[in-house]
């Protein structure tokens, strides 16, 4: 029984955030996620690389969304991103099969290792999960592909973050850096 | 800020600060209120850890001389409303003067305590009219309590609150080096108290 007490919840849900929240928001996604997009279309897809996945737009919600949590902070975006890439790689080249097998390994070793790096990024889930169902252009850039897209894009998200975010009055970022 | 204070503030609390600060906090206001009180009362323990008796005692000391008498020394008390005195000879602290002292010299216990001076007084058959008791022109020297015990400055307060419960004193001369500096009351270590949520050091 007290397992389903425990489901029942307890607490009350925090307030909505104030309007500039919301347009900073906006203002900050857009920048973020305009800039890694273009510089996918125009500059790395062109040449076989890619710097747009969709664990960006979870990252966006966390730098421009919740600029405050550590979730959101520097070392958590670039660490997140490039160890969960990392780990996805590897767990695709090691095991690409069964796929259920390899999915379910991925994320949960990025988790553990975001975890033990204190770089907790909940969209380097994604990126640990993309680099196993990502289909044929993904699994051929191989290692590359923590360099592109995850560094490289975490790096654009992270530059318009710094701008964004000191621009709004009532914002700052990073909390801290590392 | 008080102990009832920290339980006073309400989850309705923590929501208003959150709708004043306006930002996106990832953290339930119930699990921000949890915190708040733990660390509060971290806070309450470090304080009640760390204060030096330098910052609670009183730096005025009010001080007798072993060749004053009795009569005397108990003039200063009754002026200045202490019960004790430091008894400073040349500068050097030598002992340390307490009412208790003072009631022995009127036939009372070594254990007395100034309610024991009262029954007596009030006693019809024990107490005839008062009388100038000779006794008056005592030296505080053969007195006072000495070697007396002492404190340092930096001194923690629980340190110094527990040697006046386990010595059964009322108050500590405070010595820097060989020099009297102030002195610790019962009253400045329960006055610190006051701010603290977590009680006086045992």
């Amino acid at each position: 029984m007290r397992l389903f007490q425990k489901m029942r919840g307890a607490g009350v849900s925090p307030p909505r955030v104030g309007g500039a929240e919301i347009v900073w928001s906006f203002i900050g996604a857009c920048s973020g996620i305009g800039a890694v997009a273009w510089l996918h279309e125009n500059i790395a897809d062109p040449v076989g690389l890619s710097m747009l996945i969709g664990s960006f737009g979870a990252s966006a919600v966390l730098l421009y969304g919740a600029p405050k949590s550590p979730l959101a902070q520097p070392r958590n975006l670039i660490g997140g991103h490039v160890l969960s890439a990392l780990v996805g790689v590897t767990i695709h080249l090691l095991l690409p099969s069964p796929l259920w097998l390899t999915c379910a390994l991925a994320v949960a070793a990025a988790i553990a290792l975001m975890h033990v790096t204190k770089t907790l990024h909940p969209p380097g889930g994604a990126t640990a999960l993309i680099a196993v169902t990502g289909g044929p252009k993904i699994f051929a850039l191989g290692y590359l592909y923590v360099l592109f897209p995850a560094l490289s894009g975490a790096l654009v998200m992270l530059a318009v973050a710094l701008v964004t975010n000191n621009l709004a009055p009532k914002r700052r970022y990073p909390e801290y850096w590392y | 800020m008080q102990q009832d204070n920290v339980d006073d503030v309400a989850v309705e609390d923590i929501l208003a600060a959150m709708r004043q600060d306006g930002g996106y906090l990832d953290v339930a206001p119930a699990d921000i209120l949890g915190i708040y009180r733990l660390a509060y009362a971290h806070a309450a323990k470090r304080l009640l850890r760390d204060v030096p008796v330098r910052d609670l005692m009183t730096q005025t000391v009010i001080v007798t001389a072993p060749g004053h008498t009795a009569l005397e020394a108990a003039r200063i008390m009754a002026q200045t409303g202490v019960s004790g005195l430091p008894v400073l000879s040349d500068g050097a602290l030598v002992g340390v003067l307490s009412l208790k002292d003072l009631l022995r010299l009127l036939g009372l216990t070594v254990e007395a305590r100034p309610a024991d001076l009262i029954v007596r007084l009030l006693t019809p058959t024990a107490c005839p009219a008062p009388t100038a008791s000779p006794a008056g022109k005592t030296p505080v020297a053969a007195l006072m309590t000495a070697p007396a015990i002492t404190i340092s400055p930096e001194t923690p307060r629980s340190e110094a609150a527990r040697l006046m419960t386990a010595r059964q004193i009322n108050r500590l001369p405070v010595l820097e080096g060989t020099r009297l500096c102030g002195i610790l009351t019962r009253g400045d270590v329960v006055r610190s108290c006051r701010t603290l949520s977590g009680g006086c050091p045992a």
